[in-house]
């Protein structure tokens, strides 16, 4: 099982999180064609490549970014979500 | 008898005799052994036939890995008879077998072998038609093949799991594994050997070498409290981040090691000619497995095949056992004679070089082998070992990463691991004597802690040697065939040819094309000679043939060991035992366990009346304990609700309670449930049972995103919730002492109090889902038992009565009320529900307002309505049962029942949004495939104008 | 809420939803707390004002100690008082929170939330490694560490008492653990190696 290091718990076996997806830019909903829209609602793109993604941790309840390699499956590094706006 | 005294049999115990059979007769062995070394004793020998043609089978390795020496258990199907102890009585018989293992009917079958090409099922069982297969070939090829027989009524066994950590995990206790765990722990850290046999040692427990050398090991290891060694115990897989389950007997130990060393040893490959799979023919490994480990003697004349000093080493053991050694044919050209040679020549042992084993041929039906050919002339013997090579045990380092090569000039396969956790130890890292692989272990050790942080030394006796070239034997296929590459499957050399032939020129293909590899061995015996077969077909090296994917588990594995025990969640609300008490008949909802109604099964019909007309005319009781209950607090929790739900909450007046409405993304609704605001910064929201897990969940997802300022706390264990609903509601609870003033003025439907009530601290809110007079009172769980024994008795004068899930849900389906999940599905938008009075216009912003508006745009297909059927109708749909228009399904039933109030039965469907209007005729096709035409109710079928609840 | 004087039942008291599971005392033991006092804060202001009134307050999944409490720091604004042998101290503080005016944070109400259970006994290594995936030996889990994780299949916190391990869970699920634990219990010390 893989390992992931919650910036709040350390590390954990896999199972005890629960993935929330990519983190994705919200359109303004008011200022969005209806296509537009769609896709955001239901196209993911899944390119190769390091994403960054939402995880929580179950048992604790913390939500947590994490960068991860769609190609190794290699969890590059785990971060708190303040740092997510330090870093944009 | 064929047993010999001590120091051989280092794992029985003469002193314990055990009984046991085979096939009906009666055999004798010791304690310690294991079926196949017991039979092998008493001179049985042929253990199975064979997958495809049936050929007696018998001893090839004593490893446990192949399809030979799997036997049948009374419990167990496949049980591998060179590793199970024998135990007293136990009734063994063999597999695969037509009428008896001594006389069996497909045997015919070794004589038409030509008529079973590879392929054969794939291109014969087509026909005639489409479904011929799978009615009529399949079920009978499969009474034909398949190994044992699973017994379904087998007693249950205990399995269970638990975890494991360690520093350092070393998987093969043999020289290599020993000297790495024991270089590991002399530097404190935490190391764990795991070895699947019951004794650590591995070659040196049954290899021709000096003892001393095993009981220094020990001695070492002993000393070592940090170097946990587990024997018997098998390490079936690596997975991710050195993840490895070590099986041991029934348990699992779920096990992280942070560094893996891997010394899985060698497997000895089998050697390609005529009649190869008699039985009498085995791996030098084999026969002193049987002498060492088991004192048996594993012939009486044998002929060894020795193309390595292992093999050499075995025939000194056969003499030793006192097997007359006819002649050691060694296929390497004639060189310098080494130490054994001599030894052997020595002891007047003949030795053939530059020679090898053309054909071997067997007793009446193949039962046992009678001699061999060399140079063309026969040589009787009864016993032929096999020491042509060895191939790297690939499988736990291929999973880890590694990869196969093979270097052409050593004849050797290889495995490369990329730098990280896992290191390799040993033969499996090409080691092939005993100073390197033991020199190769603590090389690991020491890669592996200076990865832990330790500070090594070099250590100057450590360095790799280069391997020397080995004997690879040239694999040419016999004119008559029967020369065996994978003996599980049946698979002769011309028959991989022929594959290539067909076109199937890759790896992968070739194994699912001729099935090679897919036995119990998983190609241990056959993967290497399979890529050199496919090598030379297809003019490649046998390096960019590789082998076959290896994946987890290494060897098969119980069902019982995967699942362990498990405990059934189950969570109780805190009246629990009151509901007991009352004799309720409780029913499993998710983990939670409900009262379903109150009374005997006989009189369950009755009893969900008599529950309902109290509701109706009197008072009733529900424990609502399991509903979600969620604390929203903070200075932002009104805007944090807005966000969420479809409903305006920021401006809620605090008393007051309002509906609230949970949608998702794309528009659907997902939940429902109550807000109450109890301050500006406090609300008590409730949430579907099943979904508050989820709802809490999103809740905090969303605001990791927002960051608004506000607490969510599931508070759904912690408060209990208790319904106190009928016309007499009220009675009820003004005859409690509370400081709540429950007049219908003072505390009007949808608003909220704070008080006590029987001296239990309690949110009350006037909500209910039956459509009558109700106050649903929560309070924090300890005290949840209290506050229903006041209430039970504060309405026993008013015929108060507790009522189950099964009156809930007809009380609110005669008033229309939808459930999440029940009445609605992925797709469902307010507008479908007719729920457009719980969707703010106002607010700028809400989860799914975008979706909902731009599907508003698409236009509505469907609306959930109430189908009323007439009195005494007698073919009532069930849920879920089709609703259909002009033929088409536009809709399906979605909940229905019996009303008593009413006296006939009501459902609630989805209908064509054309035929929503009160009156409308549709058209629902019973289970039993009849259509019935039902009207359209489009009120609530119970209090149309709903009166009863503000009362 | 203003304090109550019902009688309060948890659950593996005579009336308790659990009150027939039996409890087991055998090379395992596993003991009840759920009735003992504790007090906890969640949400904006819960560690300044815990900070204000004197507690000083451990990093997060570490216990630090207040007047004989166990101070158990579950998040930056999460944090639960255990009050074993010091009733009245938490009832001080529970008092002073009442009464004191916003921001203070708000109740967890983790005193009825969850159920809160000792392992001991001669078999609790064995035991913990069976129900838990952590890695819980001395060297690696101090005795002032939380772990917040699964016990049993279940979410729970776990920490060191001197006796063995306490365990923090969902109430609910009392008589399921009881039962888990009294499973386990009944593998630990029978198998062999």
């Amino acid at each position: 099982m893989k390992l992931l290091t919650c910036p709040m718990n350390g590390l954990r076996n896999i199972d005890e999180f629960q993935s929330f997806g990519p983190v994705r830019a919200r359109p303004d909903p008011d200022a969005t064609a209806d296509t537009e829209w769609s896709r955001h609602l239901f196209r993911a793109e899944n390119r190769k490549g390091i994403v960054t993604e939402w995880w929580r941790h179950v048992p604790s309840n913390y939500f947590f970014l994490a960068e991860r390699d769609l190609v190794s499956n290699e969890i590059i590094c785990t971060f708190d979500a303040s740092e997510l706006r330090d870093r944009a | 008898m064929n047993r010999l005294l001590a120091p051989f049999g280092s794992r029985i115990d003469r002193s314990q005799p055990i009984r046991f059979t085979f096939e009906g007769k009666p055999f004798k062995g010791y304690e310690g052994d294991s079926i196949a070394s017991a039979l092998a004793a008493s001179g049985q020998w042929v253990l199975s036939r064979s997958f495809k043609y049936h050929r007696p089978r018998g001893i090839l390795s004593m490893t446990g890995t192949d399809a030979n020496a799997l036997v049948q258990l009374p419990f167990e199907p496949n049980a591998a008879a060179e590793r199970t102890p024998i135990s007293e009585g136990l009734r063994v018989s063999a597999q695969n077998v037509n009428g008896s293992l001594e006389r069996d009917r497909d045997a015919i079958m070794d004589r038409f072998g030509r008529f079973l090409p590879v392929g054969f099922y794939y291109r014969t069982f087509m026909g005639p038609r489409r479904d011929s297969w799978l009615k009529f070939w399949e079920p009978v090829i499969r009474r034909k093949a398949g190994l044992g027989v699973v017994d379904t009524k087998a007693p249950h066994r205990h399995f269970d799991k638990t975890h494991l950590h360690c520093d350092v995990l070393v998987v093969g206790a043999g020289p290599a594994g020993l000297s790495a765990a024991i270089a590991a722990a002399e530097a404190s850290v935490d190391v764990v050997l795991c070895d699947e046999n019951p004794e650590i040692g591995g070659a040196l427990s049954y290899g021709r070498y000096d003892p001393a050398i095993l009981s220094g090991l020990l001695a070492r290891l002993e000393s070592l409290p940090n170097l946990k060694g587990l024997t018997g115990t098998v390490c079936n897989g690596w997975y991710e981040d050195n993840w490895l389950p070590l099986i041991e007997g029934n348990r699992l130990h779920r096990t992280r090691a942070r560094e893996v060393i891997l010394a899985t040893g060698a497997i000895e490959q089998p050697a390609v000619f005529r009649n190869n799979d008699l039985p009498g023919i085995m791996l030098g490994g084999a026969a002193q497995r049987l002498i060492r480990h088991y004192g048996v003697r594993p012939g009486q004349s044998a002929v060894v095949l020795a193309a390595n000093d292992d093999g050499y080493r075995t025939a000194l053991d056969l003499l030793d056992a006192g097997v007359s050694v006819v002649e050691l044919i060694d296929p390497r050209p004639a060189g310098e004679a080494g130490p054994l040679e001599a030894e052997l020549r020595g002891k007047g042992v003949a030795i053939r070089k530059g020679a090898t084993i053309e054909a071997a041929e067997g007793t009446a039906g193949n039962r046992h082998l009678a001699r061999v050919r060399i140079g063309g002339s026969w040589i009787a013997c009864d016993l032929l070992t096999v020491s042509i090579g060895q191939a790297p045990a690939w499988q736990l380092p291929c999973q880890a990463g590694g990869k196969v090569g093979y270097d052409a000039a050593a004849g050797a396969m290889t495995i490369t691991l990329p730098q990280g956790p896992v290191h390799l130890a040993g033969a499996v890292a090409g080691s092939d004597d005993l100073e390197d692989a033991i020199a190769s272990g603590r090389r690991a050790a020491a890669a592996a802690l200076a990865r832990l942080g330790h500070a090594v030394a070099d250590d100057p006796q450590v360095t790799a040697k280069t391997i020397r070239p080995r004997y690879v034997q040239p694999i040419v296929a016999d004119p008559k065939g029967r020369d065996f590459v994978d003996f599980d499957e049946d698979l002769q050399v011309k028959d991989l040819q022929n594959a290539t032939k067909d076109g199937y020129r890759e790896i992968e293909l070739v194994k699912r094309f001729t099935t090679v590899g897919m036995g119990p061995s998983q190609g241990r015996h056959s993967a290497l000679a399979t890529a050199r077969i496919v090598a030379e077909a297809t003019g490649r090296t046998v390096g960019e043939i590789g082998i076959t994917t290896a994946r987890p588990p290494v060897g098969p594995e119980t069902l019982g060991v995967l699942a362990g025990h498990h405990e059934a969640l189950e969570r109780r609300t805190a009246p629990h035992a009151r509901h007991i008490a009352l004799n309720a008949a409780m029913k499993p909802v998710g983990a939670w366990w409900r009262p379903y109604y109150y009374g005997d099964a006989s009189s369950a019909d009755e009893s969900v009346r008599q529950e309902i007309l109290a509701v109706r005319e009197g008072v009733g009781l529900l424990d609502v304990s399991t509903l979600g209950k969620l604390e929203i607090r903070g200075p932002d929790a009104g805007e944090f609700l807005d966000r969420l739900y479809t409903m305006a909450h920021a401006n809620q007046p605090v008393g007051r309670v309002r509906y609230c409405l949970m949608l998702n993304e794309m528009g659907s609704v997902v939940d429902d449930g109550v807000a109450y605001r109890m301050a500006e910064d406090e609300f008590y929201v409730t949430a579907t049972t099943g979904a508050v897990a989820r709802v809490y969940a999103d809740m905090l997802f969303w605001n990791a995103e927002w960051r608004l300022k506000v607490d969510v706390l599931n508070l759904t264990g912690a408060f209990s919730g208790l319904n106190v609903t009928g016309p007499k509601a009220r009675l009820v609870l003004e005859a409690l002492e509370s400081d709540i003033d429950f007049s219908r003025d003072a505390f009007p439907y949808l608003s909220g109090r704070e008080g006590m009530v029987a001296g239990v601290p309690v949110r009350v809110m006037r909500i209910g889902f039956t459509g009558e007079l109700s106050y649903e009172l929560h309070c924090p769980s300890s005290l949840a038992p209290t506050l229903w024994d006041a209430v039970m008795a504060a309405g026993r004068p008013h015929g108060l009565r507790p009522y189950g899930l099964e009156a809930s849900r007809i009380l609110r389906l005669e008033k229309g009320h939808i459930l999440i999940g029940q009445d609605t599905d992925a797709i469902t938008t307010p507008d479908e529900l007719g729920f457009g009075w719980a969707v703010s216009k106002k607010k700028p912003f809400f989860i799914g307002k975008r979706s909902i508006e731009m599907r508003a745009r698409l236009g509505l297909t469907r609306k959930l309505v109430g189908l009323q059927f007439p009195a005494g109708a007698r073919n009532i749909p069930g849920e879920s049962c089709l609703v259909l228009r002009g033929g088409a399904p536009v809709g399906q039933i979605t909940s229905v029942g019996y009303s008593p109030s009413l006296g006939h039965h009501i459902a609630l469907a989805y209908v064509h949004v054309d035929d929503q209007a009160e009156g409308s005729r549709v058209t629902v096709k019973c289970r039993n495939g009849e259509l019935v035409e039902v009207p359209v109710v489009a009120h609530a079928f119970f209090d149309p104008t709903n009166a009863r609840q503000e009362i | 809420m203003a304090a109550s004087t019902a009688m309060r039942i948890y659950p593996f008291m005579p009336g308790g939803a659990a009150g027939s599971t039996k409890l087991i005392s055998d090379a395992v033991v596993l003991s009840d707390l759920t009735g003992r006092p504790r007090f906890g804060l969640k949400g904006g202001g819960s560690a300044a004002w815990l900070a204000a009134q004197g507690v000083t307050l451990p990093a997060v999944n570490r216990i630090g100690d207040h007047r004989g409490m166990r101070v158990l720091r579950l998040g930056n604004e999460d944090i639960l008082l255990l009050a074993e042998d010091a009733g009245e101290t938490l009832a001080e503080v529970k008092a002073a929170w009442q009464a004191a005016t916003a921001p203070k944070g708000y109740s967890s109400w983790r005193e009825e939330g969850w159920a809160w259970m000792r392992l001991s006994g001669p078999g609790l290594a064995e035991a913990m490694s069976a129900l838990c995936a952590l890695d819980l030996r001395p060297q690696k889990f101090g005795a002032d560490d939380i772990a917040q994780t699964r016990v049993g299949h279940i979410e729970a916190v776990t920490f060191r008492s001197p006796a063995g391990f306490d365990i923090l869970f969902d109430v609910t699920a009392s008589a399921y653990f009881a039962r888990a634990v009294a499973a386990v219990a009944g593998h630990t010390g029978k198998h062999r190696g």
